[in-house]
């Protein structure tokens, strides 16, 4: 019997992270990922090109309307590959944090009837949301090719593994924040789109930041993680100039530091009795 | 040797709010903040808590079977939650010294868009099991539940009768150390029924590993676990051997008659989709009457999800616990679809109960059209006094009757 997991249940566990847990439940993880994205493409004769759909037209319409206002200071790419890349990304910011809220409301029933660690619920939905970046990105990748294969030669990895690590961490804050409220208040439900709304005017999607920044602009930049993740974005693939200063980045990426542990802290002390409020 | 379950003063604490809200709005909120600012300054004084288990400790050792009974709402369900680690007590301790495998409920995840293969691995994974244990029991699974030829069909064509077996093929292949398991056999039909018995026994006295059992069925108690815990009101009145705790439990129902004033309220138990329920015995509250009588009953719902059409059933069950009746709208009227309701009543009205004089256990089923939301085993007992119908002062022999007939007619004539 020594050799058997032994579990302590108290009225209120110490307050950890939960990592460790979260990573004995790798094949957890992995399963509601699995089935998210199955169940998502479940009954539609397209399928997985709605992913691609969404913001191919997107960029179309952009493109024809938008792209006299805003291409002026988009120098390496061409205005059209700029707001793909953009809108790619964004897609997988809003959709990341979106799911992530309503997978808590989706599957109350299982979080009522059985124990894991709820953390999986929220991560998985992000996951999910990276498995949509990737498929949206080889079409990205395809279009970079047609216009000039040197653009994708040119790709910095590393850039870009950054830019993603703070999507993800932002959209997956939002996410961890929101899930909590939700269970106590519905009403966030429909806030947090609307959050995200905002967000993106005030993230560079459709538009490049242009320096001298007034000090509007730089607090909405310190507040506002997704604009670094965008401009290192833009950095990975085209090489275009960030126009932040290390200052701001270090700033921005302590801002998004504390999103996440708020929303990681609030979430941990929420979970304990999400099958009592759900 | 130590105990695989240590549970020492376990009690769970809830908070009624007095709005009685299943969730609050921030406007709510304000509303409530603006029409009362001090309010949430004494709000203490305005939540009524409500010990919902207090004071509970036992211990289990390997190889146990333990029945856990009592009556709707003494905290068998909470005392499950707690130990399947859903739900946090508010004091107390539980050592666990081994996996716990919790079934609170069947085919707990399935996804209808999803197949039959699909919903297995997904379903086995939130009970606990790795991949490569679910493939390895795959077959197993698949044949027990008897639906290869469907293996690959969403689950969506399936019938409720083979969703229900392939859930409990999956649970049935769990390899916890601890197995948890509430009233899975409320639902299903006979045959079924009798097969996850079968399989629960093997569990738990072949295989040697421990399980807690959940259930109104005594005769399922009796046989399955050695030992049960007798829980009223949220206290442990007794932990003995299964025979005699399910005598006292017996004797305790027939010293309290259940319920004699006809209102069952459950609107304090938040898991409850059933609000309230009604008994009227010539229209009048209450659980006693007389042959021939007329009995009406009123349940009150409330659901998260939308009831397509919300399906009411009533089993009357005599004394020795044997089905007499069981009927449900689905029999009387047609499933007129879409009524699309959170929030309702349901009522049956029976003109004249055809039940001879005796004691019956009411077991009220809750649904859609399709299974069980709910299920509440003697919610009500009813007493039905041998009254005479007519001018007759003779009754029939209660030996020879369970069912009463009002409307023969007799004829004599002489040829």
């Amino acid at each position: 019997m020594d050799n058997k997991p032994e579990y302590t249940i108290l009225p209120r566990g110490k307050f950890s992270l939960g990592i460790a847990e979260l990573l004995q439940y790798k094949e957890l993880i992995y399963i509601f990922t699995w089935r998210e994205i199955k169940v998502k493409y479940k009954q539609t004769a397209i399928g997985v090109l709605w992913v691609v759909l969404q913001p191919l037209l997107m960029m179309l319409i952009i493109n024809a309307f938008l792209a006299n206002v805003f291409k002026h200071n988009i120098t390496n790419a061409p205005y059209y590959l700029f707001v793909f890349s953009g809108l790619i990304s964004w897609n997988l910011f809003s959709s990341a944090a979106n799911t992530s809220v309503n997978a808590i409301l989706t599957n109350a029933n299982i979080i009522k009837k059985i124990y894991f660690p709820r953390l999986i619920i929220p991560v998985s939905s992000v996951l999910s949301s990276l498995v949509d970046f990737f498929i949206s990105f080889f079409v990205l990748l395809i279009f970079m090719l047609i216009e000039d294969y040197h653009l994708i030669l040119n790709i910095n990895l590393l850039y870009f593994l950054i830019s993603l690590i703070v999507i993800v961490f932002f959209s997956l804050a939002l996410g961890l924040y929101f899930s909590a409220l939700i269970v106590k208040y519905r009403d966030f439900r429909y806030a947090l789109p609307f959050l995200i709304q905002l967000l993106f005017f005030l993230s560079p999607v459709i538009y490049n930041i242009h320096l001298p920044n007034p000090l509007l602009q730089q607090i909405i930049l310190i507040l506002n993680p997704m604009i670094l993740g965008m401009q290192w974005m833009r950095k990975a693939l085209f090489g275009t100039d960030i126009q932040i200063d290390n200052l701001q980045i270090i700033e921005s990426m302590i801002m998004l530091i504390i999103y996440f542990f708020i929303g990681l802290y609030t979430f941990r002390r929420t979970e304990e009795y999400i099958a009592d409020r759900i | 040797m130590q105990p695989i379950i240590e549970v020492h003063n376990i009690g769970k604490k809830f908070k009624i709010h007095h709005e009685k809200q299943p969730y609050l709005s921030v406007r709510d909120s304000l509303v409530n903040f603006i029409k009362s600012p001090f309010k949430n300054i004494l709000s203490n004084s305005f939540d009524e808590e409500f010990w919902a288990l207090k004071d509970v400790s036992f211990n289990v050792y390997e190889g146990e079977s333990i029945g856990i009974i009592g009556k709707n709402g003494a905290g068998k369900s909470t005392l499950l939650k707690i130990l399947s680690r859903i739900t946090p007590p508010s004091e107390g301790k539980i050592i666990l010294r081994g996996r716990v495998a919790s079934l609170l409920e069947v085919g707990t995840g399935f996804h209808p868009e999803l197949t039959g293969r699909e919903n297995v691995f997904f379903n086995g994974a939130i009970l606990g099991m790795k991949r490569a244990e679910i493939k390895r029991k795959f077959d197993e699974i698949v044949d027990f539940a008897g639906v290869e030829k469907f293996i690959d069909t969403p689950l969506k064509h399936y019938s409720s009768g083979m969703q229900l077996r392939l859930a409990f093929a999956v649970a049935a292949f769990l390899e916890a150390e601890i197995l948890v398991i509430d009233e899975v056999l409320a639902v299903g039909d006979a045959e079924f029924q009798k097969k996850c018995l079968g399989k629960m026994e093997e569990v738990s006295k072949q295989q040697g590993r421990t399980v807690l059992f959940v259930s109104h069925n005594m005769g399922a108690v009796e046989n399955l676990c050695k030992k049960s815990i007798l829980l009223i009101n949220g206290n442990i009145e007794t932990i003995d051997e299964s025979s005699l705790v399910i005598q006292k439990y017996l004797n305790f129902i027939e010293e309290n008659n259940g319920n004699t004033t006809g209102i069952i309220d459950l609107k304090n138990n938040k898991d409850s989709i059933i609000q309230r329920i009604e008994m009227l015995c010539n229209g009048k509250h209450g659980t006693t009457t007389s042959l021939g009588s007329e009995l009406e009953i009123k349940l009150f719902f409330k659901s998260d999800e939308k009831l397509e059409f919300p399906v009411l059933g009533v089993i009357f069950r005599d004394s020795q616990n044997n089905p007499i009746i069981g009927i449900n709208n689905k029999h009387y009227i047609e499933n007129i679809s879409k009524i699309d309701i959170n929030k309702g009543e349901i009522s049956m009205k029976i003109p004249s109960l055809p039940l001879y004089a005796g004691i019956y256990h009411i077991d009220i089923h809750f649904g859609n059209s399709f299974i069980d939301l709910q299920v509440l085993k003697d919610c009500f007992t009813l007493h039905i006094d041998a009254v005479p119908f007519t001018n007759s002062i003779e009754l029939p022999d209660a030996k020879l009757n369970k069912v009463f007939i009002k409307n023969v007619d007799w004829k004599i004539q002489s040829i």
